[in-house]
């Protein structure tokens, strides 16, 4: 299965959250529910991580090059 | 013998005379009760007649004939008013005529019977009878007894050889219905039928004692003769039948008479037959009343069937629609969803882009600022130096000027590198910033998100010592919801329980 994005994974999590909340779920369902809320909240954290550290990789190249300049 | 100067008669003389005398007697009506009667082979009667006083004392008595030729004429009338057979214990109002027999003595001649006299003393005995019934509240009492539906242990009170009783079973035999009759046998005429029929009451009564069981009891007279209903009348008898623990069911005698027995019966049916056909109509009302149930659930179930046949039939197209309807909203809700995401990725995507576009834009223009200040300084270390290789070379002329010019230049240029490099770091820390919020924000998005994950988590609330409970594999939320006399089961944090429902308070 293509790993879900992390606006995709985020907004399956709201709905999970959803349904939780107005007790939409069958006892057989709920367990895999919040296992699958979790999991998703995991994907979206690292998620969230990854583009961080990206983000500041990139700034520190300019950093640097700034630096070179000087 | 010896003989007397006493002046006498013979016996025969005196008889002779008394005869005489007799003869000279008018006949008179005369009441009296018969004791007993006799008749010979050739039809004439003979009554012993007594009168009693208030303390049932003999006070008079006398015999009687009538003869053959009256006899049948008079009996016929007396049967036909009253009702009854000339018998013992009935007082009559006769016609007689005093007659004297040398040989037999003296005797009465009866001519004539008053039988209206007779039907009125019956009528008198029966109030009598009826109002001690009624006087010890005993009248009513078989009455207020309850009759099964189908009754059908019958114990039967006649007399064997009664073309009553055959009528009676012949009926029942042949209705078509099983019935379990016992005969207690009595005789129900003469003398000693009022004793008989209490006696076989009271056998009926002894037998339920000892276990047998008996829905009702009939009491049925023989048919034939309209005559000799008077044990039916009697006190001892009418008490019994009115006071028997079951319902008795009578049937004595014709249809147009009413003994006291009949009065006070659970239900008077007239005659055997009627008592056969009132049983048969019980059965026979019970056994309609279970048809037309059957008939009923019969319809029902047809009826029943029916509907569901049709129900099942419009199901598929039912959950053909109903499934339709829940795909169609399924689909329109992920296509707005889908329209959501998409606009919203789109407005992402425009934003990026265009702070992207800004900031290659922003770098691009710092870049060729510093590679035209480059380029600039270059040009300018170029001039200088071949301005100070021609100044050299033309004699070292403003030498000094130069160098100031030279210095002036550098200083500027070093003035916007620098100016140039702060706006890169400026925009490289806006850069960081504008990630740190974005970060930051959704850092605290999904931080909600784990809190309320966590909350709503059961187990979070079951470890607090909370209980989650179950009923056919939902949970309830409500003890509306809750089935009694189902089994439940309480989820805990390290477990399950399962119990029964047994009330709600």
């Amino acid at each position: 299965m293509e790993e879900l994005s992390y606006a995709q994974a985020k907004a399956k999590l709201q709905v999970i959250l959803d349904q939780l909340e107005k007790g939409n779920v069958e006892i057989d369902e709920l367990s895999t529910k919040i296992e699958e809320a979790t999991r998703l909240y995991h994907l979206c954290q690292s998620k969230l991580q990854q583009a961080e550290q990206q983000v500041e990789n990139a700034l520190k190249g300019l950093d640097e090059d700034n630096q070179a300049e000087k | 013998m010896p003989s007397t100067s006493i002046k006498h008669i013979s016996l025969s003389k005196l008889n002779e005379e008394i005869h005489k005398r007799v003869m000279r007697i008018p006949s008179f009506w005369v009441v009296a009760e018969i004791s007993s009667i006799k008749l010979d082979r050739k039809g004439n009667a003979y009554l012993d007649l007594v009168e009693t006083n208030q303390q049932q004392l003999r006070i008079a008595q006398a015999r009687a004939t009538i003869w053959q030729k009256e006899f049948a004429v008079i009996h016929h009338e007396f049967q036909e008013t009253t009702g009854r057979s000339l018998s013992e214990g009935l007082k009559i109002l006769f016609h007689a005529t005093v007659r004297f027999h040398a040989q037999y003595g003296l005797s009465l001649s009866i001519d004539d019977i008053h039988a209206s006299f007779t039907l009125g003393e019956i009528h008198k005995e029966k109030a009598w009878v009826i109002q001690q019934l009624k006087e010890k509240g005993e009248y009513p009492l078989n009455k207020q007894k309850v009759l099964t539906e189908v009754p059908q242990r019958i114990a039967v009170i006649s007399s064997k050889e009664a073309q009553g009783y055959y009528d009676f079973m012949s009926q029942i035999e042949h209705s078509g219905f099983h019935f379990d009759c016992q005969l207690f046998a009595a005789e129900v005429q003469g003398k000693h039928a009022g004793q008989a029929l209490r006696k076989q009451l009271i056998g009926v009564w002894k037998a339920m004692q000892e276990g047998e069981t008996f829905d009702a009891v009939v009491m049925i007279r023989g048919g034939g003769s309209k005559t000799d209903l008077s044990a039916f009348d009697e006190l001892m008898v009418a008490q019994a039948v009115a006071r028997f623990p079951i319902p008795v069911l009578s049937g004595i005698g014709h249809t147009n008479d009413l003994s006291v027995v009949d009065e006070v019966s659970f239900q008077n049916c007239d005659t055997p037959t009627g008592v056969a056909k009132f049983l048969i109509d019980r059965a026979l009302q019970f056994q309609t009343t279970i048809e037309h149930l059957f008939e009923s659930i019969l319809v029902q179930s047809k009826n029943l069937l029916t509907t569901e046949k049709q129900n099942t039939k419009q199901l598929p197209n039912k959950i053909r629609a109903l499934t339709d309807l829940f795909t169609n909203k399924e689909a329109n809700q992920l296509h707005q969803l889908r329209y959501r995401l998409d606009q919203q990725a789109h407005h992402f995507i425009v934003n990026e882009t265009a702070w992207l576009v800004h900031s290659k834009q922003m770098l691009s223009n710092t870049t060729q600022l510093t590679a035209k200040s480059r380029v600039d300084l270059a040009f300018l270390i170029k001039q200088v130096q071949s301005s100070t290789k021609q100044t050299l070379q033309q004699g070292g002329f403003e030498t000094n000027k130069l160098k100031a010019s030279l210095k002036s230049q550098l200083q500027i240029q070093s003035t916007l590198l620098t100016a140039e490099q702060r706006r890169l770091a400026d925009i490289s820390r806006d850069i960081r910033k504008n990630i740190v919020q974005i970060t930051l924000q959704e850092k605290q998005t999904l931080s909600f998100f784990q809190q309320k994950l966590q909350y709503l988590d059961p187990k979070h609330l079951l470890k607090k010592g909370f209980v989650m409970v179950e009923q056919d594999g939902k949970i309830i939320k409500s003890s509306d919801d809750i089935v009694i006399g189902k089994e439940i089961t309480s989820i805990f944090a390290d477990g399950k329980v399962s119990s029964k429902v047994i009330k709600k308070t």
